[in-house]
């Protein structure tokens, strides 16, 4: 299995202190802890060391949208926006499997929380990269989007795509993936024994 | 009648160029309380010639607006160029909206003090600048009206579709390679050479910046999204603008015609009171999503 190393070491800036930390392509991490630990930090630093096109991001806090339209217009813009990095296949699939294909003549602000949540991962996941940082991807999701969340990460890492998941409820995702307890001791960030920083 | 043309052709121009500015800096600080005169460029322009006109009394030279306007033109684009590395990393504008008016605030009381200094040395001093009008329309500042619409038209054609990603929102900028900074620089330049052309030509018209963005996006907005803002909400506004400097034309009051910027200040300001007050959940611009 070959490892990929990001930037060897990887600095960060507002703490000064040095990060090690190492992903295999085609594998999947689940980083777990309590509240407050550095977990978001942490990946933030991961995908900012990334380019672009390498990686999509999906963050904690809501998106903002400041303009209030509907559903079918957002579709619209994505079908025919010609995006770079543009996965047509999965967007469809994504926006179909959650559901929002239903929702398409409503405006964003009459969304539910998790509807917007569905709404976020699809125009994010919709894009053809190598890395997929997610943040809490299954906050307010019910069961069923779950469920298909959890079906089309297992695919994209199937595929050979790394993927990188903070989440506190773990019970949702794919058996097998490789679940890392992020601790902070003495002020430093460790992944198990190991130390990161 | 040609006068009459003329003057009209110009309030709508102004009513176009400021609808498109509002909208475009409402878009750039997603606030909808963002406009030329909250952000301080109302006040930025007034200054620019307040100056350049205490500068052409002292050194005894006659001058016409199309001047001010082009010598400020180069002042204003870097400016605005500048403007997004001012506003770096903030992604609140409230406290930046509040500079902005606590700067023409400063302005106003400028403006006064040296209107006072202007009649005690027996001065001319441009009063009407406070309030615009059309009542000196001519060729030449129709002809510079619509040379700046053109050009905010290219400019809209070759950004739209960054815009529009814009205005999605940050998702786009984190995901999917939007230049953030190009766009912010584009908008700020816009915003700031429309403000300056039209408060250079006939003065300031306050509000109108921030409500006629609203007035678009309320009517025309669910079903042509920014293409409604951006084109078709500014006709409508131009149109309105245009309708009250008729109204303005041929009612004098006491022999003498009001300002049509104290008109639509008047009409500006108790708009936006009422669309803030009475404004519910359904009416309420920014998409809160449910949690």
């Amino acid at each position: 299995m070959k490892i990929f190393e990001l930037h060897d070491p990887l600095f960060l800036p507002h703490c000064g202190c040095e990060l090690q930390f190492f992903l295999d392509l085609g594998s999947s991490i689940v980083l777990i802890g309590e509240n407050g630990i550095g977990k978001s930090t942490l990946l933030r630093h991961l995908y900012s060391a990334l380019e672009m096109e390498l990686r999509t991001v999906v963050e904690q806090k809501s998106s903002d949208y400041f303009f209030d339209r509907k559903l079918i217009t957002l579709k619209n813009f994505f079908l025919e926006g010609d995006l770079p990095h543009f996965n047509i296949k999965n967007f469809l699939a994504l926006w179909n499997d959650f559901e929002l294909d239903k929702k398409e003549q409503r405006l964003i602000s009459h969304l539910s929380g998790g509807e917007t949540q569905a709404l976020k991962l699809c125009l994010a996941l919709c894009k053809d990269c190598t890395f997929y940082f997610l943040d809490e991807p299954s906050q307010f999701l019910d069961t069923q989007r779950k469920k298909t969340l959890c079906l089309f990460l297992e695919k994209l890492r199937l595929s050979g795509k790394s993927l990188i998941v903070i989440e506190h409820n773990i019970d949702w995702l794919p058996s097998g993936w490789n679940v890392n307890q992020l601790v902070v001791e003495n002020n430093i960030l460790k992944r198990g024994a190991e130390w990161i920083i | 009648m040609d006068y009459l043309i003329i003057r009209l052709a110009s309030s709508f121009f102004v009513g176009v160029l400021l609808s498109q500015a509002g909208s475009l800096i409402q878009l750039g600080t997603r606030n909808i309380l963002a406009s030329p005169s909250t952000l301080g460029i109302d006040g930025l322009s007034v200054l620019w010639l307040l100056i350049f006109h205490s500068a052409s009394i002292y050194f005894n030279i006659s001058y016409s607006s199309e001047w001010t306007f082009l010598i400020g033109l180069p002042v204003f684009i870097f400016m605005g160029l500048m403007f997004p590395r001012f506003f770096q990393g903030k992604s609140k504008f409230e406290r930046i909206i509040l500079l902005g008016l606590t700067f023409n605030l400063l302005v106003g009381a400028v403006f006064s003090l040296w209107q006072f200094l202007f009649m005690a040395f027996n001065l001319p001093f441009p009063v009407e600048l406070w309030f615009g009008h059309f009542r000196f329309s001519s060729m030449s500042s129709l002809g510079m009206l619509i040379i700046t619409e053109l050009c905010l038209l290219l400019g809209l054609k070759f950004f739209f579709k960054d815009l529009k990603m814009f205005s999605i929102g940050p998702i786009m900028g984190l995901n999917w390679g939007l230049n953030e900074k190009k766009l912010f620089q584009f908008i700020f330049v816009a915003v700031a050479v429309s403000t300056l052309i039209v408060i250079n030509l006939f003065g300031a018209f306050s509000f109108l910046g921030l409500v006629f963005p609203i007035l678009a996006r309320k009517m025309w907005f669910q079903k042509l999204d920014l293409g409604g803002e951006l084109f078709l909400g500014p006709i409508f506004n131009g149109l309105c603008l245009m309708a009250i400097d008729f109204l303005c034309y041929f009612n004098p009051v006491l022999g003498a015609e009001v300002p049509v910027g104290l008109i639509v200040t008047g009409i500006g300001a108790v708009s936006l009171i009422l669309i803030l007050w009475t404004g519910h959940k359904d009416s309420e611009i920014v998409a809160k999503p449910k949690k």
